[in-house]
């Protein structure tokens, strides 16, 4: 098993990570939680917004009730020097990025000499990009969550863990729960697992895909097997 | 009226797909009823009923045109090599460009120098280009089932549809958009039953 700290947003996908580590009695050393100070959108903000909606207190009120210890920064202090500080201090060498929607890890993270985890929503190499999930179900009736190790390049660090499921249920429990849940799972297992290494993904520009029309997430949602 | 993705949008204008809530069968309902309404304004005089049909009419018509940066000539050059049965590498990495291109600004320029790169002086509201590509992408869907050519498809005959009042149906770039409306309902409906949807 590995030893892991964890930074953390104000998101429901978060506090998912956090519940299912905990679960498995998997305890970070060092939490580091970004404050939503801005605009971001909390994940399940369009549509499931009463799930997410307090997902600030939620994921607080979780890491009392666990008496977590946790560092909390704004999320503009991201880039910040102070942070980075931080993060060069930490005690762990894992630590695992579930920041806010769309927010990507800066580049001078990798000069912190540290190996920083992402669950991406979908099973790599095969399906890089965004809803790769909708894809992947309309293609061979399959959903997953892949563990990597972060590179500067978008999804194409080398791949430790997948995890899948076929023909799932609650399909359209996906963007918000489902997906939160699978990408625990595997983040679960890589740290059970204890191992960090593997080999970079193959570049392979047919698999990387742009967010799913709506029309065609609702037939990969409706769809009978 | 659930189906509001194609309303409101001009040539180059953002359409948020992100986060699209999950509204339930009769939003598929809503979608046909959508593009029927737009194809039901076409001039059905003006139709063209095959992808052989679009092939060869377009080389009539643009036989003169060598612009190598025109986005119209690459595309009627794609059409026709689909026509043929083949597709070259080149032209397979200019499909996989042009999705990349729309995907992230929803604009398809007219001119794009030998890096791919806009030409200031060039528009981006050519119907024809937004027909053309979308027709191709289905073609190509069709041809290898991935999904990502029938999203970037949808998407772009959400901006035809949008610019519903200003397109005029008796040309030939109506034509194309019509066309290329018909073949993406086609291809909704033939996955639909495919996968057991009841629309």
């Amino acid at each position: 098993m590995l030893t892991f700290s964890i930074i953390l947003a104000e998101t429901s996908r978060s506090l998912i990570y956090l519940q299912t580590l905990i679960d498995a009695s998997l305890y970070p050393e060092q939490v580091y939680y970004l404050r939503n100070n801005t605009s971001l959108p909390k994940m399940g903000q369009y549509g499931y917004g009463s799930v997410a909606e307090n997902s600030d207190e939620c994921v607080r009120s979780y890491l009392n009730i666990k008496q977590i210890n946790y560092k909390q920064y704004d999320h503009d202090q991201l880039l910040g020097d102070e942070f980075q500080a931080a993060l060069s201090a930490c005690a762990s060498n894992v630590i695992i990025f579930s920041g806010y929607g769309g927010i990507i890890l800066p580049k001078q993270f990798f000069q912190c000499k540290k190996v920083f985890l992402h669950a991406h929503g979908g099973i790599l190499p095969e399906y890089k990009g965004s809803t790769t999930n909708y894809y992947s179900l309309l293609s061979e009736n399959v959903i997953g969550a892949s563990t990597i190790i972060m590179t500067e390049d978008l999804d194409t660090g080398p791949i430790l863990n997948v995890v899948s499921v076929k023909n799932p249920t609650k399909r359209d429990e996906l963007d918000h729960s489902l997906d939160a849940q699978l990408r625990a799972e595997s983040l679960v297992k890589t740290i059970s697992d204890g191992k960090i290494s593997g080999e970079n993904q193959p570049l392979n520009e047919n698999s990387h895909y742009f967010v799913i029309h709506p029309v065609l997430k609702h037939i990969s949602i409706l769809q009978v097997s | 009226m659930i189906y509001s993705l194609s309303e409101n949008l001009e040539y180059g204008s953002r359409q948020t797909y992100e986060y699209h809530p999950y509204l339930g069968p009769n939003f598929l309902q809503d979608f046909f009823e959508s593009r029927s309404n737009f194809l039901n304004q076409c001039n059905p005089e003006m139709c063209i009923s095959s992808f052989d049909e679009l092939a060869t009419s377009l080389s009539k018509m643009y036989c003169e045109e060598n612009n190598s940066g025109s986005v119209l000539v690459v595309l009627i050059k794609i059409i026709k090599e689909l026509n043929q049965g083949f597709l070259t590498e080149n032209n397979r990495l200019l499909i996989k460009a042009f999705i990349k291109k729309f995907e992230v600004s929803r604009k398809i320029y007219s001119i794009y120098d030998a890096d791919l790169k806009p030409d200031k002086f060039s528009n981006f509201s050519d119907e024809k280009n937004y027909g053309l590509l979308s027709i191709i992408l289905n073609k190509m869907y069709q041809k290898e089932k991935n999904f990502q050519f029938l999203s970037t498809s949808l998407k772009i005959n959400d901006v035809i549809v949008s610019n519903n009042m200003e397109l005029n149906r008796s040309n030939f770039a109506g034509t194309i958009c019509a066309m290329a409306v018909n073949y993406e309902m086609t291809a909704v409906r033939n996955l639909c039953e495919k996968k057991n949807v009841d629309v």
